[in-house]
């Protein structure tokens, strides 16, 4: 599944960009998210619950950070294996930072993700309007914290 | 041609009669005694742990979790059945299939382990609680990328298999055929695909096994169709660890609904027998409906290519077809042994051909193995479909009103028995009555005339015809077997001092009405009144060794066996009859339920009369008592045959298509009893309505099920379902004892192309000359906006 978003945040272009790359901080504010600690460099485990209409899924796994600090543009992996029986989830998504003012900056994200087990099974036709849902939570956190 | 007035009276029941079936009440009544009734003392559950993912290894298997849960006994492993090497099973089609992985899962939805509880609550908690851990691999899911150079090979457990092919499989004369098509005036050609769909029965899959440690005997009751067959190949596969032949009974109770997919062993079945025999207790396993639409074998799944050349009038003179079959991840079919397209060759059906070349090449995928007859008779659906399509692009080509050009190109009765280009025996057939009767029973030049008008103004509505020919009734032993064993099937039947019988036969009804069948066979036969006849199927310890019911071969294999085993004690009861009336044989005539003395028809005996004397008062020397068995080996299949018509609406706003009728005319020789034919038809008319108009089962790439459960995987409900108008006409099959042919899948494989072919006629004007099944909605509409007559 292709997930395409695009926001606006009233911040400088270097805050956003300092926020985004910060795990603990993308983490606290996208709800169901838990960073658990740190493996190497730019590697992390932790958790991810999310509900899609009557389906509660919990994943465990890794995400891991590929930063290009001059465009800031970064690339997230995660994957996640489910708990009881629910599935594997692995998502590669890229966000860049593009400042459109001095306190104005757009952030550009493309996600590819794919799911397996009775989540994309039952969950397929919502899983679009899920994922707008908990990009429009953490956009509002994001704006809430830079403002 | 026209219906003989049954030659026994009502009392008796033989055939032609409309008999109510005797097995209704206790249906109706919710007396019924399938699987989930079954309860033994001390029964256990089995619950099963399936693959999330469609392709990857197991990393680990932690059931530490589940065992803490209270009712929770044991959590089964491939790694646990390996030590026994029960970990793997052959299939029918003598591939190999995982009972559950080592180290491997190759499906979405395959058996990973297996958690054995005090309740099925306990079961589905400990499923829930054993934590697999997987390492994802790409999957192959498009069968036609499995066949490319680069792509992975995915049966590695398989020695020598360095690609994703199965087998290759063709029929007839390439050579020939090609030169026709070189020289043809015309030539046309549609690829379409018989999508994945599933049986869908309304009784899911499920087993009791109960394995007794004392006497070493194994007794599993089981939703199968062929309950002999399964308690040789469990005597063959666990012969090892103990379990012989002797000692295995197979019973299967009443089943709700079969249509092939109750033929194949699922893994559960034998993980629930290793349980009872490692616990020592009764387990029972039932799947609950998901389980049951993803996990279960599939059916159809060919990719076919087809091509009919003809002169410039269309006269059809030759027909290629090239298929590429998807069986996923084994080739788990359920065919006979030589046969491994099943019976595709019938793909030349009603039609006089000069020559025909088919071939089917079948590819491994990260899908559930398959596939299953569903109510097909092994592939006829894909033939059928495939071939009155084209036919339907033909007659568009040249012009011609697709019933003319069918009753052009149909084979002449008199050519019958017709020897096909594939090298099928037509057994008799009179395709012209049947389309008469069709054309006759809808108006066709009424509907013809009603749809130029509409097609004035802009309305769509179509009619499709189909003119199928069947094969069906599996089969003489010199071609079909199954694992070795050939498909004969059998009858015993016993007539008791009082004039009341039990038969027992090979098969297994799955809602087909043996009970009532079967004993008006014997009924005409006998002349005992049918109520009289008690009919018992299932059980390995009383009944006859037989193959099972599938491929509509009840009738033309296991009811000729009833008529050969009745006719053999009204032989033994003409010599008793002789006897009670002093008389030689040869003066005796023969009314159905009475013999009396020619010249002198006050002097009788009826066959109460003679089955007494069979255990009071015999003739001298003669072996007491009044029984026989037959196990009757078909000198050759039979070939019911059909004409469809179908007329359609389609909403130019919504691009829904509804069948305004269906006439649907049936000849499958003489009818035993009508008012069952008649319930059969509509019941397969129906499951030929859902994969027309609503079923499939895709796939993402990812390899997730989009249709494992009923709010995805549509089936035709009452509402969607039309009114069935039948009819039929009698040409009897000049070899089966009583002149009948099978019936039961006639239906669902004639239904799908007069749908399709109707749906493909209202847009014909438009250009189009081929829709894909499902026809849905969305599909008809975006053609429809294409075309610009979206309203």
């Amino acid at each position: 599944m292709r997930i395409e978003e695009k926001f606006t945040v009233a911040a400088s272009a270097d805050t956003v960009w300092a926020f985004l790359t910060d795990p603990e901080r993308v983490a606290a504010a996208l709800p169901g998210a838990e960073i658990a600690e740190q493996i190497d460099e730019t590697t992390y485990s932790g958790g991810m619950s999310v509900k899609v209409g009557p389906l509660a899924a919990a994943y465990t796994g890794t995400v891991a950070f590929e930063l290009d600090e001059e465009a800031k543009s970064a690339v997230v992996h995660a994957k996640g294996q489910g708990k009881a029986g629910m599935g594997n989830a692995d998502m590669r998504m890229t966000s860049r930072v593009v400042a459109l003012g001095p306190g104005e900056t757009q952030v550009t994200v493309e996600a590819d993700l794919s799911v397996t087990g009775i989540l994309a099974q039952l969950g397929r036709g919502m899983m679009q309007h899920v994922s707008r849902k908990m990009f429009k939570e953490f956009t509002e956190v994001l704006g809430k914290e830079l403002s | 041609m026209s219906d003989a007035k049954p030659r026994t009276s009502a009392k008796i029941c033989g055939m032609g009669h409309s008999m109510k079936r005797k097995e209704d009440p206790r249906f109706l009544q919710g007396k019924g005694n399938y699987i989930d009734d079954i309860t033994l003392p001390g029964m256990l559950w089995l619950d099963i742990v399936r693959s999330p993912i469609a392709y990857g290894k197991i990393v680990n298997i932690d059931a530490s979790k589940a065992l803490e849960i209270d009712g929770v006994l044991a959590v089964l492993t491939g790694k646990d059945l390996e030590a026994y090497n029960l970990h793997w099973m052959p299939t029918l089609m003598s591939d190999t299939q995982m009972v559950l992985p080592t180290d491997t899962v190759m499906y979405q939805s395959q058996e990973v382990a297996g958690v054995i509880a005090t309740s099925r609550y306990a079961a589905a908690d400990g499923v829930a609680a054993v934590e697999v851990e997987y390492e994802p691999m790409k999957p192959v899911i498009d069968p036609f990328q499995a066949l490319e150079d680069d792509a992975p090979v995915l049966r590695t457990d398989k020695e020598g298999q360095e690609d994703n092919r199965i087998w290759h499989w063709e029929a007839g004369d390439k050579e020939a055929t090609d030169k026709i098509f070189a020289e043809a005036d015309v030539v046309v050609r549609e690829k379409m695909h018989v999508p994945r769909i599933h049986v869908a029965s309304i009784e899911t899959c499920g087993c009791v096994a109960d394995f007794n440690p004392v006497e070493g005997h194994l007794t599993v009751y089981m939703t199968t169709q062929a309950p002999h067959a399964i308690r040789t190949v469990l005597a063959l596969v666990a012969g090892h660890v103990g379990l012989s032949e002797e000692k295995i009974r197979v019973v299967s109770p009443d089943i709700g609904g079969g249509f092939g997919g109750k033929v194949p062993v699922y893994p559960g079945y034998v993980v629930a027998i290793a349980a009872s025999v490692v616990l020592g207790k009764p387990v029972k396993w039932i799947e609950d409906r998901m389980e049951n639409l993803q996990a279960d074998s599939f059916a159809r799944d060919y990719h076919m290519d087809a091509e009919v050349a003809a002169d410039a009038s269309g006269k059809i003179r030759a027909l290629r077809i090239k298929t590429l079959a998807d069986h996923g991840y084994s080739d788990a079919q359920a065919a006979p042994s030589k046969f491994p397209a099943g019976l595709f060759s019938i793909c030349t059906g009603s039609y006089n051909m000069e020559n025909a070349y088919a071939e089917v090449d079948a590819v491994y995928t990260n899908k559930p193995p398959g596939g299953v007859a569903y109510r097909c008779s092994f592939r006829v659906t894909e033939a059928v479909h495939c071939l009155e399509r084209v036919v339907d692009t033909l007659a568009h080509k040249v012009g011609k009103d697709p019933a003319t050009l069918r009753e052009e190109n149909f084979i002449p009765k008199e050519a019958f028995p017709y020897h096909s280009p594939l090298g099928w025996e037509y057994d008799s057939g009179d395709y012209q009555a049947a389309m008469d009767k069709a054309k006759e029973m809808i108006g066709y030049d009424d509907l013809r005339r009603e749809q130029a008008e509409k097609r004035a103004r802009g309305e769509l509505m179509g009619i499709g015809v189909c003119s199928f020919t069947e094969v069906l009734g599996a089969g003489p032993s010199k071609d079909f077997d199954i694992l070795g064993i050939k498909m004969f099937d059998s009858a015993e039947v016993r007539v008791h001092p009082t004039g009341k019988a039990i038969a027992r036969f090979g098969t297994k009804s799955q809602g087909q009405g043996h009970e009532t069948t079967y004993a008006q066979i014997i009924a005409e036969e006998l002349g005992l009144p049918a109520a009289h006849v008690q009919v018992e199927e299932g059980d390995t310890d009383t009944a006859p060794y037989g193959l099972g019911t599938y491929a509509s071969r009840s009738t033309p294999t296991a009811g000729a066996a009833g008529a050969m085993a009745a006719r053999k004690i009204r032989d033994k009861a003409a010599k008793i009859a002789a006897h009670l009336l002093e008389v030689s044989e040869e003066d005796l005539e023969w009314e159905p339920g009475t013999f009396s003395v020619k010249g002198a028809p006050d002097k009788s005996v009826s066959i109460q009369d003679c089955a007494f004397a069979a255990y009071t008062n015999l003739p001298e020397g003669m072996e007491p008592g009044m029984e026989a068995t037959n196990y009757y080996d078909p000198p050759n299949l039979t070939f019911p045959f059909g004409t469809y018509i179908c007329v359609v609406d389609i909403d130019r706003g919504t691009g829904e298509v509804s069948v305004r009728r269906f006439v649907a005319v049936d000849d499958c020789g003489n009818i035993i009893n009508p008012m069952i034919v008649q319930g059969q038809i509509h019941g397969g008319l129906t499951q030929g309505l859902g994969p027309a108009l609503f079923e499939e089962i895709p796939y993402d790439e990812d390899g997730n099920n989009l249709a494992g459960s009923f709010m995805d995987y549509l089936v035709p409900t009452a509402v969607e379902t039309p009114a069935w108008e039948t009819g039929h006409t009698v040409t009897p099959s000049p070899h089966h004892p009583l002149g009948a042919k099978g019936v039961g899948e006639s239906a669902t494989v004639g239904a799908p192309p007069a749908i399709a072919n109707a749906v493909v006629d209202a847009l014909a004007h438009l250009g189009v000359t081929h829709m894909e099944i499902p026809i849905r909605p969305d599909r008809v509409w975006e053609i429809l906006a294409a075309k610009g007559v979206a309203k």
